[in-house]
C-alpha cells in the first residue's frame, strides 16, 4: 500500500505540476528581454513537457507598440509559436530560439490575437524532460 | 484564455504508473491488452492537467495601459480619485483583501505613470501590508520598496518596478496554490482601471473607445472565472462581472479582416477593421455600474 501511495503521488506530481517554480526563470531569463517596454502585469509561465500545446488569447490596444516574447528552458528544445487573429489568419511564426523569440509589432487599432505554443515531442526518450515556458508582452507608446 | 493539449507520452506514462500501482496494491495480474482502467486514468489526468494549465495561462491588459491613456489625454493627477491607502487595515476576509490588493495595484500604476513618487511609495507600502496580512507577501518584498526609493526619479523605472512586482505577485499566487486569489487580484485591478477611465471619459472619444474595448478583457475575465466552477471566494465577483457583461452586451462588435504590413523600419504593423462601439447610454450605464462596484469593494 505504501508503494501504491508513493507511485500515485509521484505520477500526479509529474502530470499536474504545471505550476512548478518558474518565477526565477521568468525574472532572470525572460523579463530582461522586455527592456524598453512596460510589462503587462500578467504571469503566464508553466512547466511544460514534450508534446504539450498551449493557446493564449491576448488583447492589444491600438496606437501602441508591443513586444511579444516566448522563452523556454533549453531542455525542451525549440518551442514553436504562432500568432494569429481570432479568425485563424496567421500573422507571425516564431520559436524560442534567440533569433525568433521576440516579436515586435505596432497595432493600429485594438484587437485580440491568439498565441499558440508547441513543445516539440521527444522521441525515444528514456526520461521525461520538463521545463518552464513563459509568454510575456510589454508595451510602449507609438513614437 | 488557454487551450492545451497535454503530452500523450506523459499521460500514458502517468496512467501506466497508476495502473502499476493498482496491480502492486491489489496483488492481481492484469492481461496484456488495452485496459479501460488505464484509459480512464489517462483521461482523468489529462483533464486535471489541462484545467490546471488553463488557470495559469490567462492575460488581460494591464491597468498601466489605461492609466497611460489618461495621462496622454492631458489630464492631471488627482489623488482624491484613488482608493484611500490608509484603509488598508480595514479590509477583512480573504476575497475582499485580494480585490483590494488589485485595486491598490491599479492605483499604483496610475500614480507611477503620473510621476507621483511619494504616492507610489505610499500605495506600494499599503499593498505590501495587505499582502502580508493575507500571508502572500513573498513577491511584494521590502527590497522592492528600496528599489522604488532608489529609482524614484525615473518614471520608467517606477513603472517597471510596479509592473514587475504585480507580475511576480501573480506568479507567486499561482505557484503557491492561491490561483483563486490571483483571479480576484486581477479582477480588482481591472475594475479599478475601468472606474478611473470612466471618470475621464467626458469629451474624450479615445477614452470612450478604450472603455468600449474593455469588452474584450471582460469576456476574457468571465471565461476565466468559469474555469473555476462555483467557488465561494469567487462567487460575488463573478456575479458582478456577469452583471457588467450584461451592460456591455448592448455594444456593437464588428468583426473585420486583419491587415499586416511593415513600416519604413521593417517593423510589423497590424491593423484590422475590427471595432467595438458603445452608445452614450451604454457608456453611462457602464460608468454607473463601475462606480457602484468600486463603492462596494472600497467602502469600509
Amino acid at each position: 500500500m505504501k508503494i501504491f501511495k508513493y507511485i500515485l503521488a509521484l505520477s500526479l506530481l509529474i502530470s499536474l505540476d504545471g505550476i512548478a517554480q518558474c518565477r526565477p526563470f521568468t525574472k532572470n531569463h525572460c523579463l530582461p528581454l522586455l527592456d524598453g517596454y512596460v510589462q503587462n502585469d500578467n504571469y503566464n509561465s508553466a512547466t511544460l513537457v514534450p508534446g504539450d500545446e498551449a493557446e493564449l488569447l491576448l488583447t492589444f490596444y491600438g496606437g501602441k507598440e508591443y513586444r511579444l516574447l516566448v522563452c523556454a528552458h533549453p531542455i525542451l528544445g525549440v518551442v514553436e509559436y504562432e500568432v494569429s487573429d481570432t479568425n485563424g489568419e496567421l500573422i507571425y511564426k516564431g520559436d524560442s530560439s534567440d533569433a525568433k523569440q521576440k516579436f515586435d509589432f505596432k497595432m493600429t487599432n485594438t484587437q485580440q490575437l491568439i498565441v499558440k505554443l508547441k513543445v516539440p515531442a521527444q522521441k525515444n526518450a528514456v526520461s521525461i524532460h520538463e521545463g518552464c515556458v513563459t509568454v510575456m508582452s510589454g508595451s510602449k507608446e507609438l513614437k | 484564455m488557454l487551450k492545451t493539449k497535454a503530452s500523450g507520452f506523459l499521460l500514458t506514462l502517468s496512467a501506466a504508473l497508476i495502473l502499476s500501482a493498482l496491480v502492486i496494491s491489489c496483488g492481481e495480474s492484469q492481461p496484456n491488452t488495452p485496459n479501460p482502467a488505464m484509459n480512464a486514468a489517462k483521461d482523468s489526468i489529462e483533464e486535471a492537467r489541462i484545467k490546471e494549465l488553463q488557470k495559469i495561462f490567462f492575460s488581460i491588459p494591464s491597468p498601466v495601459e489605461m492609466a497611460a491613456l489618461i495621462k496622454e489625454k492631458g489630464y492631471s493627477f488627482d489623488k482624491n480619485v484613488l482608493s484611500p491607502s490608509t484603509n488598508v487595515d480595514k479590509y477583512t476576509g480573504e476575497a475582499r483583501q485580494a480585490i483590494s490588493l488589485g485595486i491598490y495595484g491599479a492605483d499604483l500604476s496610475y500614480a507611477a505613470i503620473f510621476d507621483q513618487k511619494q504616492v507610489t511609495m505610499e500605495y506600494f507600502a499599503s499593498a505590501q501590508k495587505l499582502a502580508k496580512q493575507m500571508g502572500v507577501d513573498g513577491a511584494l518584498t521590502s527590497e522592492l520598496i528600496e528599489r522604488l526609493d532608489q529609482n524614484q526619479e525615473n518614471r520608467d523605472s517606477l513603472l517597471s518596478i510596479v509592473s514587475e512586482a504585480y507580475m511576480d505577485l501573480n506568479g507567486y499566487l499561482k505557484e503557491n496554490q492561491r490561483i483563486e486569489i490571483s483571479a480576484l487580484v486581477v479582477a480588482g485591478g481591472w475594475l479599478e482601471a475601468l472606474y478611473l477611465s470612466t471618470l475621464y471619459s467626458e469629451n474624450s472619444p479615445e477614452m470612450v473607445q478604450r472603455i468600449a474595448e474593455q469588452k474584450y478583457a471582460l469576456n476574457n475575465l468571465v471565461d476565466y472565472y468559469e474555469k473555476f466552477g462555483d467557488r465561494p471566494n469567487l462567487r460575488d465577483m463573478k456575479a458582478d462581472l456577469l452583471a457588467l457583461r450584461e451592460i456591455y452586451n448592448a455594444s456593437s462588435d464588428a468583426k473585420g479582416k486583419t491587415n499586416v504590413t511593415k513600416d519604413e523600419k521593417g517593423t510589423v504593423v497590424i491593423g484590422s477593421t475590427n471595432s467595438v462601439t458603445i452608445s452614450p447610454e451604454t457608456l453611462q450605464k457602464i460608468a454607473t455600474k463601475a462606480q457602484e462596484l468600486r463603492k462596494k469593494y472600497t467602502t469600509v
